[in-house]
Formats: structure tokens, sequence, C-alpha cells
């Protein structure tokens, strides 16, 4: 079941109003056509949904609904009011409307008026072989639609779909938290056009115009598609005030990246994992106080450097189910950034004695030197002696010293 | 251990988190160690022990994960001194409720009651052969119940 509004030079007027009840919308110069499938449930049949367009439109128009979205069209273009055309009776319906709503070529409309053909119906009536053989295949195809048969797909302008929203405000906010409101209902608005849509973002922009002063741009990226506007509200509200505008408001306007939201199968027997919606608004309280470069999941780079690591957002990998193995114990090494300064003592280029931040102590065993050395066609060079030590206290540390100034640093003791 | 411990976690396919006080937590060991480092999250509080008890709390209320470890392990005593038993025993409280299994790392004992289990971890000796460093043997003894136990073991680098 499809329908059509047809108002004349109220184009944004009708596709606002068809995006109310369908995110699968054909747009024309002068109407609109959408998806009223599986509409029943909410508006009850047809003719009340046609009530309902009929409503929500709030101007003049006219509105068509019938199975298939061509047969909506002619009549919605022929017809003042409301049409509502049941399912095989399109031919019957449109059979009084005149042939020039058919379109097609100027060569077929030309034949057609020397036939005589005046209207939908005495078109349909033609046999159809004669129609082919006199017109070819768009004769069939026209003949088809005066029958107010055949099916296609409804053609989406979906590149044209734009999630934003934007308000002048009357007077200029300074508090953040005043602003907030404002925010909410913004985000309210774009996220609920983004539901219906079936879509989901990832990127929300947001723009201040400030008071004598250029304007305040902050984006919110998100690593899942998301559309919780309570989530949402409250990392825009972390993330500006991280960097607050430097004045007061005076416009905001906010764009969200339309996206496919994120789908997952959930089962019985898959281990619990944070919920990543829930997930992310938690880390964006985190990283309000700890930073952003300081929250994630590390990933070791391909290099020997050493604390050779970025950090990538977290994102579990969705578990394939593995056997559990036998792992022995490893030591790991508690790393010191950055390194600390150390004094050391040698003996037969051994050290024996080592003076560091909260380190005073011999050596009573070492083992080294470890020469490492990377990148010495640039200047991110490193070059470095290593050793392990164990110092009368027990504690064992790692060493470093680098080649070209001698110095000596405390990397990270063993743990 | 605690990495040891984590791996076992990510082996049953849930994930885990490591509150790292002093920012001292090594990737690249701890990978080697066989831990799978995207399953990991881990936040680097920077020396503030604050912020780390902060960050724990946050993720502990969040729920989801197998095991958080709270690592203040380098932060100096008297700064751990100053966390209030009020902030231990909400942690403890909100590990029962999420289910998550909650480590802390701390130089000396710190959480008293609020620990379900308190191992204190000595190093005894360290292992060389030939020209390397080969491990850390170590002694394991549970400290808060009445029968006390003790276990050796050998971690390999």
């Amino acid at each position: 079941m499809y329908c059509c509004i047809y108002a004349s030079g109220n184009l944004p007027i009708i596709l606002h109003c068809a995006q109310q009840f369908s995110p699968l919308i054909e747009t024309h110069a002068d109407m609109v056509v959408f998806d009223a499938r599986g509409l029943e449930a909410l508006h009850g049949p047809p003719e009340c949904l046609a009530v309902s367009v009929e409503r929500a439109v709030g101007i003049p128009a006219h509105i068509a609904i019938a199975a298939n979205p061509d047969a909506a069209i002619h009549a919605a273009r022929g017809f003042q009011g409301v049409t509502v055309i049941k399912a095989g009776e399109e031919a019957a319906t449109l059979a009084s409307l005149p042939i020039y709503l058919l379109g097609g070529s100027a060569d077929v409309a030309l034949s057609l008026d020397l036939w005589g053909i005046r209207t939908f119906g005495q078109f349909a009536a033609l046999p159809p072989i004669g129609v082919a053989a006199r017109l070819g295949d768009e004769g069939i195809h026209l003949q088809r639609l005066a029958f107010g048969a055949g099916f296609r797909r409804l053609r989406m302008a979906t590149e044209d779909l734009k999630f934003d929203a934007e308000m002048d405000l009357d007077t200029p906010i300074e508090l953040l938290d005043s602003l907030c409101f404002v925010f909410q209902r913004l985000l309210d608005d774009v996220l609920a056009r983004l539901a219906r849509a079936s879509l989901s973002t990832n990127e929300i922009c947001v723009r201040l115009s400030l008071v004598g002063a250029p304007d305040h741009l902050t984006t919110l990226r998100l690593p899942v598609p998301m559309t919780e506007p309570k989530d949402l509200m409250k990392m825009l509200h972390l993330e500006l005030s991280e960097v607050p505008p430097s004045n007061a408001v005076l416009k905001v306007y906010i764009d969200a990246k339309p996206v496919e939201p994120r789908r997952t199968q959930h089962g019985l027997f898959v281990p619990a994992s944070p919920e990543p919606q829930k997930l992310e608004t938690t880390l964006a309280r985190v990283r309000h106080f700890v930073g952003k470069q300081n929250v994630g999941s590390p990933y070791l780079l391909n290099t020997y450097r050493p604390d050779r690591f970025v950090m990538h957002a977290f994102l579990p990998p969705r578990f394939a189910g593995k056997e559990a193995k036998n792992r022995e114990l490893r030591v790991c090494l508690r790393r010191f950034r950055p390194p600390y300064d150390a004094r050391v003592r040698l003996e037969n280029r051994r050290p024996v004695y080592i003076v560091a931040p909260g380190i005073r102590a011999t050596v009573v065993n070492s083992r080294g030197p470890w020469r490492m050395s990377g990148n010495w066609w640039s200047e991110d060079v490193w070059n470095r002696d290593r050793w392990d030590v164990a110092l009368d206290s027990g504690v064992l540390y790692r060493l470093f010293q680098q080649i070209d100034t001698g110095h000596w640093f405390v990397e990270g003791s063993y743990d | 251990m605690a990495v040891s411990v984590l791996s076992r976690t990510f082996d049953t396919g849930e994930c885990g988190a490591w509150i790292d006080g002093n920012g001292s937590f090594d990737p690249e060991s701890a990978s080697e160690a066989g831990l799978e480092l995207n399953r990991l999250l881990w936040i680097n509080c920077r020396g503030n022990a604050e912020h780390a008890l902060k960050a724990t709390d946050l993720l502990l209320h969040g729920g989801g994960f197998g095991v958080i470890v709270f690592d203040v392990g380098d932060v100096a005593e008297n700064v751990l001194r100053r966390l209030s038993m009020a902030s231990w025993f909400r942690l403890r409280l909100a590990a029962e409720q999420t289910g998550t299994a909650l480590i802390t790392l701390t130089p000396s004992p710190q959480t008293r009651s609020c620990a379900a289990v308190c191992i204190e971890l000595k190093r005894t000796r360290s292992i060389w052969r030939g020209r390397l460093l080969r491990g850390i043997a170590s002694l394991l003894e549970t400290r808060k119940h009445a029968n006390r136990r003790k276990a050796s073991f050998e971690s390999v680098l």
C-alpha cells in the first residue's frame, strides 16, 4: 500500500508530513509517495490512514492511497481531495483520468492523440498485442500504468536526508547547564527523526554562535552508533564542559551524522560484556577527569621500540569461543613513565651500585648489556644498552644506558 | 599474577579493566604473558589515586566486566591511607551487586574487612640461567583467614 500526497508548490511541507509516517519516501516536483505498508496497526484501514495524513499535512492537498506507487500518483494528480483505491479496483477508478497524466514520450502522446484516445480507460481497453506492435515497450508499460497494474520499488533520495536542528535564542545564554535544556530539545528532535528513518548516529557536530566571538565548534564522536537521548546528552555535556564556549551563546546548531544502527544477536551462552552504549557514557565520565588519551585499549605497534603502543577505543570483539589454555605465570614489567634518571657506578663495565629516585642499593646480580637500536635512518632514532639487575633489597630492575649520551635510566621493575 | 587472572578471564570471553593508579602497566609484557589486549580497558590515572578510585567505582557500577584490577601498587602508602574505609565498602558492595571480581593491588593491606581474600606476595629469589634472567620465585600467603595457607611458585620472564 502506497500513499501519495500532491500539493503544488508545497514540497517541503508534504515531505515533512510524509516523514512522520514512513522513512521510505519517493520525492517528485510537487508530490511525495511513501510506503504505507504496515501502518494499519497504527492508523487502521486505508480510509483512516488517509484522514490521518490529511490532518498531518495541514494544507489543501490531494491524497491518494493505492496498492502500487504509480496508481497512487495518478490518482493524486487526477482526483481532488482524498482517494482510496482498493486492491483490484485500480483500472475502474483510474479509467476516467485524462491520458496526459500518463506522461511518456512525445511520439507516443501524438499517436494516442491521433487515435482519439483521451482517457486511461480508453487506452487500457486497447488490445495489448496491437499496442506492442505499434508503440513498442513504452506503449506496453504505459498501458499497464493506465490499467493501474504493475509494481515497482520506490526511488528514494536517501542522500538528501539531513538530520540537523537549530535554535535562535532570544537572550544570550552563558551557563552551560542552562544551555543543556536547549540541547535536550534539539537532540530529542534530531534523534526522533533518526529513529523514524531507522537510523542511528555516531557523530554529532555542535556549532554555537557566540556574542562577539567566532563560532564555537564541538564534535562528539562515538565508537558505536547510538540513539539514546539521555546518554548522548550526558556525553555532550561532558564534552562541552571540557572545552566550554568562550562567550555567551546566541544560536545553537546540531547536526547528527546518520549511520546504520548497531545490530547484535545475543546468545544464551555468550558471556556478559559491558553494554556499549552504557559503557560509552561511563567512559565519557572517566575521560572527563583522567583525559581522553589515557582511556582505551592498548594496541602494540609493529616495532622493537620500547613502550610501543597506541590507545584505541575500547570495543571488545565478539567472543568466538576457544579452549582455555594452561599458561605458566609470567613476569611482567612495571614500567616507570618517564624512566627514572639514575646514577650508576660501574666495575669491570658492569653496574654495581645504583642511585635513582626511591632507589639506593648495591647490585648483587646483573645480566647484559643487550644492545637495542632502531630508526637510524630518521631523527626518531633510539640506541641503548639494556641491563637486568637484582639489588640487595631483592627487587629486580631493568636499566638502560643511552649510547649517544651515556645517561643511565631505570626503565621499570619486574613484578 | 593479576595479568594471569585477566588472561584466564578473557579465555572465557569476558572483558576486563586495568585501572592503573600510577601509569605503570606495560602492554608489551602483558601481551607476552598471553593477555588479549583488545579485551582490556586500560585507564591510566597518572599517579592520581583519587581518580583511580573514582574510575573503578564508575566501571564497577556500570557492570559487564569479568574482572577489574585496581592497581595502586606503586602509589605512596600515605596517599592510600587517605582513601576512606567507606570507599572500600562502596567498591565491595558494587562488586557484589554486579558480579564483577575486583582485584586490588596495594603495597600493604588497605582493604581490611572489605576484601573477601587478602593475599600477600613476597619475592623470595630471582632465577638466573646462563646470561639471562629467567624468572622470579615468589611466596604466596593468605592473610585474612584463620587457617593461613602458603604456596610458593615461579613466574618466568
